[in-house]
């Protein structure tokens, strides 16, 4: 089946559902300028996020997958082709908030100011910020944390205070760069767990960057994959597994099976990107 | 913004401020080239002085002094902060001494030590080195104290066993980087308290001739010691930087950042 | 860095070993092992420093250095740090200023003293202006490069999270650039230190530095000491309250 049956069939799935494009991007290109020379990050990459589905993208390393996030964010402007998000920005909310690989998070304020953050740059009163902030604190369960500096907690709890800002900010669509990278796989799965069911209860847009495709399997509702550098969506594999996922309900067949599909589509790419020099 | 252009913005910045110095001295006058000489007149005599090999006397006078206090210096405040660095005990017995010295400004002991000591030469070349070591001294102690712990253990892990070989696998590609900082500091400190020894009280060396030249009214001179330890001063200072490029290449540069808001 | 020192005043304020020190010293000299001329005991030091401070005149002299050293801090300090945050920010400031900090910087501020009294005269305007620019200069640079340290995962995040350049400044620059900045200050203030003394030594009438001087020319030694005390106090002063100052202002950072 052609790429372009492929989509056709989950458009028309989505059609049936009632899911409205999110996030449209069309032959979209970046290219980087340093000190040795140009690279192009992105060429030709089309894409559609569709309302409330969990969008993983995976590829190689240096693919451009965090590139691309930025993108969408607004952190970085780009050359070629377009990026539309077809929503409205909301009044009081930001359209986008990002989840950071390790470093998200500023070692010189406690929790509590950290993940109320984002609702003080936007002008939200003391009070308040601090009522939602303790909010989304109890929910990913470092409340007793809350007046902790970053250099007393683990990775795994500075992570949770990343993901719990960028959910206080409550945004329409939640962009996450490898959230979960750094972790070792215990945490990791514990912190998967916490993040579906935080994403369950917002019903928003999520793209979530990974490298890892078991991850991406777990979580998303679709899987992107991405080519080599320059890159662009190579396929998109749709994971037709029944929410919520909880550890005991996962079909360990389905998933290997996924896990294959995607395998096969990236490994090509993970040689090619590994040849290439950086 | 590419860097040539960046080059291009910095040389005309440059030229603009000394096209409009050599309009207010010579051209016009309304600095009296008696008070601030013109910079064609200071650049002309800086090259005849560079010509006099008496002069030459003074540069080599300081420089040498220089060298030597940093050769005294520099192995003496990396070996005592490396040994506190990696010895409790010795931190415990060596660092209060050291706590109580650091305040106390070496130039302020000259007057002792003139009294104590015979050659003035000697005595500018000892407070130099003590004004580097006692800056250099700390930097090398945090160094080694900052390379993380669990790099010795991934190090230990790999085979490292023995302490010295730990100290040259790991310690001194890790605490490279901060010591050349250092010791980029300890030398300009060095010359900095060698140049103002030399204000006070020498018969030779660049800051003797500066004064000197000060106290005759000779401008023009003064200028252009000062010109030429301005170089003396840059020279280290860069040329350690450089050295530093060559041998840590892996020491990226931070330079190219630009953060604009953008929402 | 200097985060590191203030732990180890626990093992400073072990004031044992300088007691014994002075101990020793006096019996030595009483004994006649030294040459009291050079080295008076610590006795005849403590008589001169009670003489002098009564009557006035040290405590004079310790004004004068005290202010020539607490302006040029906060003059020269207060705006290197500021246009070194400016610098850090903007590429644009930091390219065109760059040349001119870069070749003033590693220039022993001293030979600037000369300049400034052709230019001003021989008076505390001077003395001080040379003060100043070295402080500056060297806070300045240090700045900078705390600016160019902060990861910049962080300035992302700030602006992610919706701060315009007020924001980024306050909620990123400063706190990050702080724990450097304040080491910066300390080596600022070092630096000040010693040229306060050469100043003193050879173009001033008034200050510790003037005491040791001519202390040493009318041979009156016991003074040359007690100046040189008062010196180290205030060097021990200043450099262990910035630090102190410093590690309050940064709670988040591990004061071992």
């Amino acid at each position: 089946m052609g790429e372009q049956d492929r989509r056709a069939r989950s458009a028309a799935d989505r059609a049936r559902a009632g899911s409205s494009v999110c996030i449209r991007v069309s032959d979209l290109g970046h290219c980087f300028e340093t000190g040795s020379g140009s690279v192009q990050a992105l060429e030709g990459m089309d894409l559609e996020v569709y309302d409330r589905e969990f969008f993983c993208l995976v590829g190689p390393s240096g693919c451009g997958k965090s590139t691309f996030l930025r993108i969408v964010s607004g952190l970085l402007d780009h050359d070629d082709g377009g990026v539309e998000i077809e929503k409205e920005t909301p009044a009081d909310r930001p359209m986008t908030s990002m989840v950071f690989q390790e470093h998200g998070i500023f070692p010189w304020k406690s929790v509590i100011d950290n993940v109320a953050f984002g609702l003080k740059m936007r002008g939200v009163s003391k009070e308040r910020r601090y009522e939602i902030a303790r909010e989304y604190i109890g929910k990913v369960d470092l409340s007793e944390f809350e007046s902790a500096y970053p250099h007393e907690l683990s990775g795994g709890m500075k992570q949770r205070v990343g993901i719990a800002r960028a959910f206080a900010n409550d945004p329409e669509i939640y962009l996450m760069d490898e959230p979960f990278g750094s972790l070792d796989a215990q945490t990791k799965e514990f912190l998967q767990d916490e993040l579906l069911s935080l994403w369950r209860d917002s019903k928003k847009t999520v793209v979530y960057v990974t490298h890892d495709i078991r991850e991406a399997i777990r979580l998303g509702d679709r899987v992107g994959v991405m080519g080599a550098r320059p890159g662009s969506i190579k396929q998109i594999v749709d994971v037709d597994l029944d929410r919520p996922r909880t550890r005991e309900r996962l079909p360990t067949e389905r998933i290997d099976e996924l896990y294959e599909t995607v395998w096969r589509s990236i490994s090509g790419e993970v040689e090619q990107s590994m040849g290439e020099r950086h | 913004m590419t860097t040539r252009l960046n080059r291009l913005r910095q040389a005309v910045s440059v030229l603009v401020v000394l096209a409009t110095w050599h309009l207010l001295t010579a051209v016009t006058g309304v600095i009296s080239t008696a008070a601030l000489p013109a910079p064609a007149g200071i650049s002309r005599r800086t090259v005849e002085l560079l010509g006099e090999s008496s002069f030459r006397a003074h540069i080599s006078a300081t420089a040498w002094r220089t060298l030597l206090a940093s050769l005294i210096a520099v192995p003496a405040g990396v070996g005592v902060g490396f040994a506190m660095g990696l010895n409790e005990r010795v931190k415990a017995v060596v660092a209060p001494v050291l706590y109580a010295l650091y305040p106390m400004p070496s130039i302020a002991l000259l007057p002792l030590l003139l009294l104590v000591i015979d050659s003035k030469s000697w005595t500018i070349i000892f407070l130099g080195a003590v004004g580097g070591f006692f800056v250099l001294v700390w930097n090398a102690m945090t160094a080694v104290e900052e390379i993380n712990s669990v790099y010795f253990d991934v190090a230990r892990d790999n085979g490292v066993e023995s302490r010295y070989a730990l100290f040259r696998e790991l310690l001194l590609p890790g605490a490279l980087s901060g010591l050349f900082t250092g010791i980029r500091l300890c030398l300009s400190t060095a010359l900095l308290i060698i140049i103002s020894v030399e204000f006070i009280t020498a018969d030779q060396g660049l800051g003797y001739f500066v004064w000197r030249a000060w106290g005759l009214y000779e401008l023009s001179d003064m200028y252009g010691a000062v010109i030429v330890i301005g170089a003396l001063g840059v020279v280290i200072t860069y040329g350690i930087g450089q050295l530093q490029r060559r041998l840590l290449p892996w020491q990226t540069d931070t330079d190219d950042r630009e953060f604009t808001s953008r929402r | 860095m200097w985060g590191r020192v203030a732990s180890y005043r626990r093992t400073r304020i072990s004031l044992k070993p300088i007691a014994a020190l002075v101990v020793c010293w006096e019996l030595v000299a009483y004994v006649g092992l030294i040459n009291v001329s050079f080295y008076p005991p610590p006795s005849v030091i403590g008589q001169t420093a009670v003489e002098t401070l009564v009557d006035g005149e040290m405590l004079g002299h310790l004004r004068a250095s005290l202010t020539r050293v607490l302006v040029s801090l906060v003059v020269g300090g207060g705006a290197g740090v500021g246009l070194g945050l400016l610098m850090g920010w903007s590429k644009r400031l930091r390219t065109v200023l760059f040349p001119y900090v870069a070749v003033l910087y590693p220039v022993p501020k001293v030979v600037v003293l000369p300049i400034m009294f052709s230019v001003f005269g021989l008076t505390e305007l001077s003395r001080i202006l040379t003060m100043c620019l070295a402080v500056f200069l060297l806070v300045a640079m240090n700045t900078v490069d705390a600016v160019n340290e902060i990861d910049e995962v962080y300035f992302e995040v700030a602006v992610d999270n919706g701060a315009g350049t007020v924001g980024l400044f306050r909620e990123v620059i400063v706190p990050g650039a702080l724990p450097q900045i304040f080491s910066g200050l300390s080596l600022g203030f070092g630096v000040s230190f010693i040229l306060i003394v050469v100043v003193e030594f050879i173009a001033a009438d008034s200050g510790l530095g003037y005491v040791i001087w001519s202390s040493w020319r009318l041979f009156t030694i016991p003074k040359m000491y007690v100046a040189l005390f008062l010196i180290n106090l205030i060097g021990i002063v200043f450099i262990y309250g910035i630090e102190e100052i410093g590690n309050y202002l940064t709670p988040w950072q591990q004061h071992t």
